[in-house]
């Protein structure tokens, strides 16, 4: 019994020292195990004046100033208007460098707003209808010395477009720039949008473009696997839009419709007006694209039906009053369509891009003077290019670019064409001053482009900003046609 | 009998030991990312840098959502609103946790109405001209860095652990510090103070944290101070109307919502 006692005694004491061990460690290892957050009430969390102990920011008035307003934002409520407007003052001025004359000195006031309106998904998230406009008014008056292309005064509207946003889908109804290609400047499948004649270069390696009233529709698409993401965009542009023909004098009138206009004015032939699409949905555009994110890569597939935004010039003989026969050339856009692919892939520090865009039956002219002046052909065009940062902030941007004409024996384009885009920039003056070089280089007699540039931010609101901008090559050459238009801008922007 | 009880004690208190060992760097940097453990997050923030007598105001919205089966991968997304030559422009990021894995970027540019995809080469660059480098914004993996738990300090009155944070070997081309020196405090885990070394190994900036709320059960800096010595600037950062778990839906991260 003793014994049995003395053993029962025993574990009971062993229990009772592993109880009081396991008692004492559950409280303080559970604090270290705890997954539950430190909580103020609970006094886990010591108070000091305005926050809590150790908070350097909680007493004093570092950020009461600067920040006073920013505290007093409401949280988004679920169902709102939101109306915001903003824009800018600039005074961009272009003078020519052959002979000192002045081709632009555009003052400029342009003014943007949105609006939103409806419940959000979720805080923060953007209201499903949205409206965003944007216009100016533009004061060139040496622009407007030189041709007709551009008034004294002109106030237009640029973008003004809807957004409906719903789950799965969103669609966009208005006047918009659209762009869908992947590559720099150099794009064979950005057809949308005509190229703005008043300004066409928007810097020594890109062109501007101008918007159209458009459809577009995404439609989300369900994902699996290595898929991220999935659209299927459809645009449609009711009425072709396309490059109008610069007028007489301007700067940006190439040297080839200048010789056009002269054998016009000599008698030699009839030049027509330019023959725009005219008729609504009769001559629409369609572009169909589908796009999707797949373990990195950015893949897309283009489709378009359309107009072409460059003119070929139609020959016609048509019969005078007498015998003799009377040649009439007209600047025409046929329709064609194009189909193409384009890529875009992050690699470390660097992104690769590229487009190749098929175009069967482009309409291309001739070389020599058969009727009607163009033919049809199929061309392919191609963009591969590759930028990347080095060190801090050096961008330096590569692009190689080709298009092959099939049967060009006949036709005024080479069987290849090729060449270079190029940018290189950095930043200065804790990042400040932006400077760098950019421009283009056609290794089959398209000419080059070359623009230095700096630009300046002052605080916020200014920007400054000079450039020098040059073009080289033959007068038949895409950029070495614009020789004489060498030039220096120099642009002031104060931004609100 | 005593024998066994005397070999459970030594056991227990062995254990106990274990339990009660000094936590490592890494421990303690997984306890820091462990803290704000929401699936999504919104918030706004507002950013004043001053450079000598100068200010420069930026705002932005940014939306962030978690995903993957630990919910280590992330999906960011930011709005700018100031200053009005940038308003708009967005930035969409989806990083990945697997150190291995590119993360994927793409930028909104609304003056030439453009998505561009764009690469991490930038990290190193300042964010907005501010005394943040780009990485200071991005999520970073606890095992992009080597870390050491190399002492205990107070911080503004509070106990912190100090852990020094190396960059692995592989990743150190795309940083702009040598290490890291991070003030955590022991009672949050969140940080009070970081000290930045340049590639020199000399000391090149300080962020001091602080404003710590708790939101939604997480709890959150929601003030920030760079300063840059060398530069004579500094950076405040202040994030509000922060919300959590407010389930936001997956189309808010694709390229396709960058667009205005």
């Amino acid at each position: 019994m003793v014994r049995h006692f003395t053993g029962v005694s025993a574990i009971s004491q062993t229990a009772r020292i592993l109880a009081l061990l396991i008692s004492l460690l559950i409280p303080l290892t559970g604090a270290r195990g705890d997954e539950s957050p430190p909580d103020v009430e609970a006094e886990e969390i010591e108070v000091s004046g305005n926050g809590i102990k150790g908070d350097p920011f909680a007493d004093d008035d570092l950020f009461s100033s600067d920040f006073a307003d920013d505290s007093s934002e409401a949280q988004v409520p679920q169902n709102r208007v939101k109306l915001e407007l903003r824009g800018y003052l600039e005074s961009r001025n272009r003078l020519r460098t052959t002979d000192s004359g002045l081709m632009s000195t555009r003052q400029r006031l342009w003014l943007e707003g949105h609006g939103g309106y409806g419940a959000t998904e979720a805080v923060g998230a953007e209201p499903p209808l949205r409206v965003f406009v944007s216009g100016a008014v533009d004061l060139d008056p040496a622009a407007a010395d030189l041709s007709d292309d551009h008034d004294t005064a002109r106030i237009y509207l640029e973008e003004a477009f809807l957004t409906v946003d719903r789950p799965g889908w969103n669609a966009v109804i208005g006047r918009k720039i659209h762009r869908i290609g992947t590559g720099d400047g150099i794009n064979p499948l950005d057809l949308i949008n005509p190229l703005d004649y008043r300004d066409p270069f928007a810097t020594g390696k890109s062109d501007a473009r101008l918007p159209v009233l458009l459809g577009l529709a995404t439609i989300n698409l369900s994902v699996s696997g290595s898929f991220q993401e999935a659209n299927l965009d459809v645009i449609v542009v009711p009425l072709a839009q396309v490059n109008q023909l610069n007028s007489p004098g301007s700067a940006w009138e190439s040297p080839g419709l200048q010789k056009l206009r002269a054998g016009h004015r000599e008698g030699a032939y009839v030049l027509e007006d330019q023959k725009e699409p005219d008729r609504a949905f009769d001559q629409a555009e369609v572009a169909v694209r589908l796009a999707a994110t797949l373990s990195g890569w950015d893949l897309s597939l283009i489709g378009f039906y359309g107009y072409l935004d460059s003119p070929v010039f139609e020959r016609e003989y048509r019969s005078g009053p007498g015998v003799m026969q009377t040649l009439y050339i007209t600047p025409i856009h046929p329709d064609f369509s194009a189909f193409g692919f384009a890529f875009a892939k992050g690699l470390d520090r660097s992104t690769l891009r590229g487009e190749l865009a098929l175009k069967p039956d482009l309409p291309v002219m001739t070389k020599d003077n058969s009727l009607p002046g163009f033919s049809r052909t199929t061309v392919m065009e191609g963009v591969l290019g590759i930028d990347r940062t080095f060190g801090t902030n050096l961008y330096v941007n590569l692009q190689y670019f080709f298009s092959r004409t099939s049967e060009a024996e006949y036709l005024i384009s080479d069987t290849w064409a090729h060449g270079i885009t190029y940018d290189v920039h950095d930043t200065f003056l804790r990042d400040d001053l932006e400077a760098g070089v950019r421009g283009i280089v056609g290794f089959t007699g398209q000419g080059w482009s070359f623009e230095t540039y700096a630009e300046y931010q002052l605080a916020d609101d200014w920007l400054f900003q000079g450039s020098l901008l040059f073009f080289e090559g033959s007068e038949s050459g895409a950029y070495g046609q614009f020789g004489d238009n060498d030039m220096v801008t120099l642009r002031v922007r104060y931004s609100f | 009998m005593i024998r066994m009880t005397v070999s459970l004690i030594c056991l227990i208190l062995l254990s106990a030991g274990i339990g009660y060992a000094e936590p490592t760097g890494r421990d303690i940097m997984v306890k820091v990312d462990e803290v704000d453990n929401s699936r999504d997050a919104v918030m706004s923030s507002m950013m004043v840098i001053e450079r000598g007598n100068s200010k420069l105001v930026r705002r932005m919205e940014s939306r962030t959502k978690q995903y993957g089966e630990s919910l280590k991968d992330e999906r960011t997304l930011i709005r700018f609103v100031e200053p009005a030559d940038v308003h708009d422009t967005a930035y969409l990021t989806w990083s990945y946790d697997d150190p291995e894995r590119e993360d994927d970027m793409w930028v909104y540019l609304p003056a030439e109405s453009l998505v561009r995809r764009i690469s991490g080469g930038g990290k190193k660059g300042a964010f907005m001209r501010s005394d943040l480098a780009n990485e200071d914004i991005e999520d970073r993996a606890v095992d992009d860095d080597e870390h050491t738990l190399t002492g205990e300090e107070e911080v503004s009155g509070v106990a912190c652990y100090v852990v020094e944070s190396v960059p692995r070997p592989e990743l150190k081309k795309d940083t702009n510090y040598s290490k890291r020196v991070q003030f955590i405090r022991k009672d949050l885990y969140l940080p009070a103070r970081i000290d930045y070394y340049n590639k020199r190994g000399k000391l090149l900036k300080t962020a001091t944290f602080g404003g710590y709320k708790q939101i939604d059960g997480i709890w959150t800096v929601t003030r920030f101070l760079y300063e840059t010595p060398r530069r004579k600037t500094r950076t405040l950062l202040q994030r509000s109307n922060i919300s959590y778990n407010q389930g936001l839906g997956d189309a808010l991260f694709l390229q396709n919502n960058l667009m205005r």
